[in-house]
């Protein structure tokens, strides 16, 4: 579920790049459709431990890295929050399909800064190499139809490319329990880094 | 802590610079007793690598005392000597696992490892001192390193002379896996592509794993001379054309390996970097036609090694030549970690004292002379060490 809203982040980067003010999004369609990506990463764990380590919400800032907290709540839903600057989007969503060990799938709520869905889809990888992920992102571009449709090509490429910046994150940690970072000390880190060191395993 | 860092092209400077930190459990903190200038240090130094950034600190030969563990870190002690390896790997991906050390999937981080994947499909290992698209990680031409997964990496050389050992953190086991590319069999004859420190390591690994020949082809007379000193025969590439020579040397088959020592380096994706590269290759190096002179002396089904560095995209590539005589080329940064502790058993045995390469000795004070010294081959200069 924050794999979106690290996308959308982006398109609010993006959006706020060409001069349109947050306050032209258009909330008002559902369900979440436009701007779809999808990218996959195999990882050598089991497929219980990604599940696992996925669905303890509360992990996932460390590797979705433009996301700042995610609150666990009942009912299978979530809240979450995205700080840059004096600026905050946030957001509750709710786990509309969860198959341990399989499959998870998240949907934004009525009311979210931004509309979102996606899905984190589990398979084993031949010949004992680990476990396929799949994840899937659904989510509107800021602006509507008409600013969202020229923007749709550029965010889904970038889109694309912040899920493998995000899956790699994933990896290293699931992998060797530790996020890797070229920085020689603290002073030195970004800040999405320094909050995901030092946490011990996911 | 001082440290020799990248300021611009052909500008490197010793700075004040802070001391790094333990930041991860498999991290150690290395203090350098000895460092050294690479050849690839020298595309640093002319800018041919996008992806540095003004105070990077270089150096990605080096070793040292550990003098600080992070909390995973169980069989390194405080005030071992190691020798750390270039390529910075986490032992635990499936790339490591294989044994394809510098292919790591984990210690690029995520941002540099996505742009390396967009260009190339696919990321290598973290490097130290190596532009921003290796990860940034600060390097060994400084009196302080921080060093990932350091048990992973990290040889323990307690007993042997830093000058004896230093090279096999690079390249010992590069020239080294340069020659076992060659997959040389008994009678081969190998062409190494330029006398470098890494084509006279190739060169030394050649006869080392059988080679009966080793033919060696530069222009500068000292690297010659030194590979001739290795059992090499010299080849000046001044004195006419290198492909009739080594057709003659070989009685027309041609050598049954050619390593390419020399690489391209010039480099990346991006258009603007590869021209710019084109231009410094004519006016300077003209690099590309070691590649091209190795495919088209190789013997037919032979094999082409390639240790030499290459970045982005080549021009009149003899692909032609290559398909129809059936070639093998193999190539890649070396899996350093897989040749350490052969090498250095091989050392211990004296089948080999690599210190023989080294030419010039310094403080850190004077690198900054020495990569000009090194990078204008002049005073003879092979291999700069560096005492920092």
């Amino acid at each position: 579920m924050f794999q979106e809203i690290s996308r959308t982040r982006l398109a609010v980067g993006a959006l706020a790049a060409g001069g349109i003010a947050l306050a032209a999004w258009d909330l008002s369609r559902r369900p979440v459709r436009g701007v779809l990506a999808r990218r996959g990463i195999t990882i050598r764990a089991r497929r219980h431990d990604v599940y696992a380590t996925w669905r303890r919400l509360g992990n996932l800032p460390r590797f979705l890295e433009h996301v700042t907290e995610v609150t666990e709540q009942h009912d299978e839903r979530s809240m979450w929050a995205i700080k840059e600057g004096p600026l905050t989007l946030s957001w509750e969503a709710q786990i509309t399909d969860d198959v341990p060990d399989h499959r998870i799938a998240w949907e934004s709520l009525p009311g979210a800064d931004v509309d979102n869905a996606g899905a984190v889809e589990l398979y084993d990888a031949p010949g004992g190499r680990g476990t396929e992920v799949i994840v899937t992102i659904h989510y509107r571009p800021p602006g509507g139809a008409l600013v969202g449709a020229p923007l749709r090509g550029l965010l889904r490429r970038f889109t694309r490319h912040q899920l493998d910046v995000e899956l790699r994150r994933l990896r290293q940690l699931l992998e060797t329990g530790e996020l890797a970072v070229g920085a020689p000390s603290r002073q030195f880190l970004p800040a999405h880094d320094a909050r995901a060191l030092g946490e011990g395993r996911v | 802590m001082r440290a020799l860092c990248w300021e611009g092209k052909q500008d490197v400077r010793v700075k004040e610079v802070p001391d790094p930190e333990i930041l991860n459990p498999h991290d150690a903190i290395v203090e350098v007793t000895l460092a050294a200038i690479c050849g690839s240090d020298l595309h640093l130094y002319n800018g041919f690598i996008p992806g540095m950034k003004r105070g990077d600190v270089l150096g990605h030969e080096f070793m040292g005392v550990v003098v600080e563990v992070g909390s995973a870190v169980q069989h390194l002690r405080i005030g071992d000597k190691v020798v750390v390896p270039f390529n910075i790997s986490c032992g635990q991906c499936a790339s490591c696992r294989e044994g394809l050390w510098s292919l790591c999937d984990n210690t690029n981080p995520a941002a540099s490892a996505a742009v390396v994947d967009a260009l190339y499909g696919g990321s290598g290992a973290g490097l130290f001192g190596y532009s921003h698209l290796y990860g940034g990680y600060w390097g060994g031409q400084s009196q302080r390193v921080r060093v990932p997964f350091a048990e992973v990496g990290c040889l323990v050389v307690n007993a042997h002379r830093d000058e004896d050992v230093l090279f096999l953190g690079d390249i010992f086991p590069t020239g080294y896996m340069a020659a076992e590319n060659c997959s040389i069999r008994p009678g081969d004859v190998v062409a190494v592509f330029g006398c470098g420190p890494v084509g006279q390591f190739a060169i030394r690994s050649a006869f080392l794993l059988g080679a009966q020949r080793v033919i060696a082809i530069d222009s500068v007379p000292e690297r010659l001379e030194m590979a001739h000193r290795g059992g090499a025969e010299m080849l000046d590439e001044r004195d006419g054309s290198v492909l009739a020579a080594l057709a003659d040397l070989t009685a027309g088959r041609g050598p049954d390996a050619c390593i390419d020592a020399v690489g391209l380096e010039a480099h990346d994706g991006f258009v603007g970097a590869y021209d710019r590269a084109k231009q410094a290759l004519r006016l300077q190096m003209d690099r590309p036609s070691a590649l091209r002179l190795a495919v088209l002396a190789c013997k037919k089904g032979g094999t082409v090694s390639i240790p030499g560095v290459y970045g982005g995209f080549i021009d009149k590539m003899p692909m032609g030549a290559a398909f129809g005589k059936g070639l093998t080329f193999k190539m890649g940064q070396t899996h350093t970690h897989r040749y350490m502790r052969p090498l250095l058993a091989l050392i211990e045995q004296r089948a080999i004292d690599p210190s023989f390469v080294i030419t010039h000795r310094c403080s850190l004070d004077d690198a900054p002379e020495m990569y000009r010294t090194f990078n204008d081959k002049q005073d003879e200069c092979i291999k700069v060490v560096i005492r920092p």
